[in-house]
């Protein structure tokens, strides 16, 4: 079972049909907590949100409650949350992608997918991961075609990944491709 | 001219719109929303097809169209059979008396049993007059409006006896009311809005139902 950990945000349910495709979902409010099933699920999904990180202590006391013992993904501000969890810096970029549709590309760190690949993704957000960000067992593997910026993650270890931008929005190409290859990782 | 156009007259109060945007079609267990976001004014120059490009080109109106799009995926979702949610109609333009709009149609095909209630806290109030995401942006509306919304953006319709319904969202409306009649017009505000721009498009918006009373 798939345990998605909403932050009261307005795509929650796009995320919540789209992993439905692989396995049986629950969603629950960040702050509403089903503990039966958080223990139940084989992986938890931190959803999009408004705010930054640091508006959800207890996000990340799941996170780190949970880390290694369950596959854990995290978008846009689920991505974040992962990243500030572990020492990541999250900052304000200086432009804001809001609805905005643009090219990422991966790098030569992913496992899972085929390096220098260019697709379309849609993007809604206003913070990034300040770099340098080092972290045990974490790779950046998809990066901004244009400014750079860390488009996902992969812990091939532990079973932790993160995208910055939303696989579930119709402006990305092959969503439901990249959910499928991580959730089969 | 206005698909989602309605009058009340009540001996104390009357309402008059000019609607078009539909919030809410079911019918059976299809369930249908046509959001509108992005708006331009007419003129000589322009056709449907020029409006479309300017739409297309505008990066500010298509971002604003694309969030909208994707909100209404997910308020349709929270209702919907997985994987029934679709776009019909992705970024079309239609064409009104004084002004064109970027339009989207996205439909889902209703889970069983879902209840009338269900559908109507799951769709209302509607994305395009609220932004996004909804619970914060209401939250810093209700801080940020000083005056009640009172009918304006509110939705209108009816409800069947089998279930079927049909909700609009009250825009480009006039309420009258103790011998006085209240217009109210808004334009979204994203991050690159341009303010003037923004207060302009009230004007015209408001244009059809102010010339009335010329």
């Amino acid at each position: 079972m798939i345990y998605i950990i909403d932050h009261k945000d307005s795509f929650t349910h796009n995320v919540v049909h789209q992993f439905s495709r692989f396995d049986k979902v629950e969603c629950d409010n960040f702050n509403d907590i089903n503990e039966t099933k958080l223990k139940k699920s084989n992986v938890l999904v931190f959803s999009p949100g408004p705010g930054a990180p640091k508006d959800y202590p207890l996000t990340s006391r799941i996170y780190k409650k949970y880390k290694g013992k369950k596959k854990i993904i995290g978008i846009c501000l689920g991505f974040q949350q992962i990243l500030y969890c572990e020492k990541g810096k999250i900052i304000e970029q200086n432009k804001i992608y809001h609805g905005f549709q643009s090219k990422i590309k991966t790098t030569n760190k992913s496992l899972l997918f085929k390096k220098d690949q260019k697709f379309t993704v849609g993007r809604y957000h206003s913070l990034k991961l300040k770099e340098p960000f080092i972290a045990k067992n974490f790779e950046i593997t998809m990066r901004c075609a244009i400014s750079n910026v860390a488009m996902a993650i992969e812990n091939n270890n532990e079973k932790i990944y993160g995208f910055q931008f939303h696989p579930e929005s119709f402006l990305t190409e092959n969503g439901n491709l990249l959910i499928k290859k991580i959730l089969s990782a | 001219m206005a698909p989602e156009a309605f009058m009340i007259n009540d001996k104390d109060y009357s309402i008059i719109s000019c609607s078009p945007e539909n919030l809410i079609t079911k019918t059976k267990n299809i369930i249908s929303t046509k959001p509108i976001a992005g708006t331009l004014k007419k003129s000589k120059k322009l056709n449907k097809s020029k409006a479309l490009s300017f739409f297309k080109k505008n990066i500010k109106e298509t971002k604003e169209h694309n969030m909208i799009v994707d909100m209404e995926r997910s308020d349709l979702s929270k209702i919907c059979e997985v994987g029934s949610v679709r776009i019909i109609k992705k970024k079309i333009v239609e064409e009104y008396k004084d002004l064109y709009h970027y339009v989207s149609l996205i439909a889902g095909k209703l889970k069983k049993n879902t209840s009338t209630l269900e559908i109507i806290k799951a769709m209302m109030p509607g994305g395009s007059v609220i932004g996004c995401p909804k619970i914060s942006t209401l939250n810093l509306l209700n801080k940020q409006e000083k005056e009640n919304r009172n009918i304006y953006t509110g939705s209108f319709g009816y409800l069947k006896f089998n279930g079927d319904m049909r909700f609009n969202i009250i825009i480009r409306s006039i309420l009258n009311y103790q011998n006085q009649s209240e217009i109210s017009v808004a334009s979204g505000v994203v991050i690159d809005s341009n303010a003037s721009h923004e207060f302009n498009e009230n004007y015209i918006k408001a244009k059809a139902l102010i010339d009335l009373y010329k």
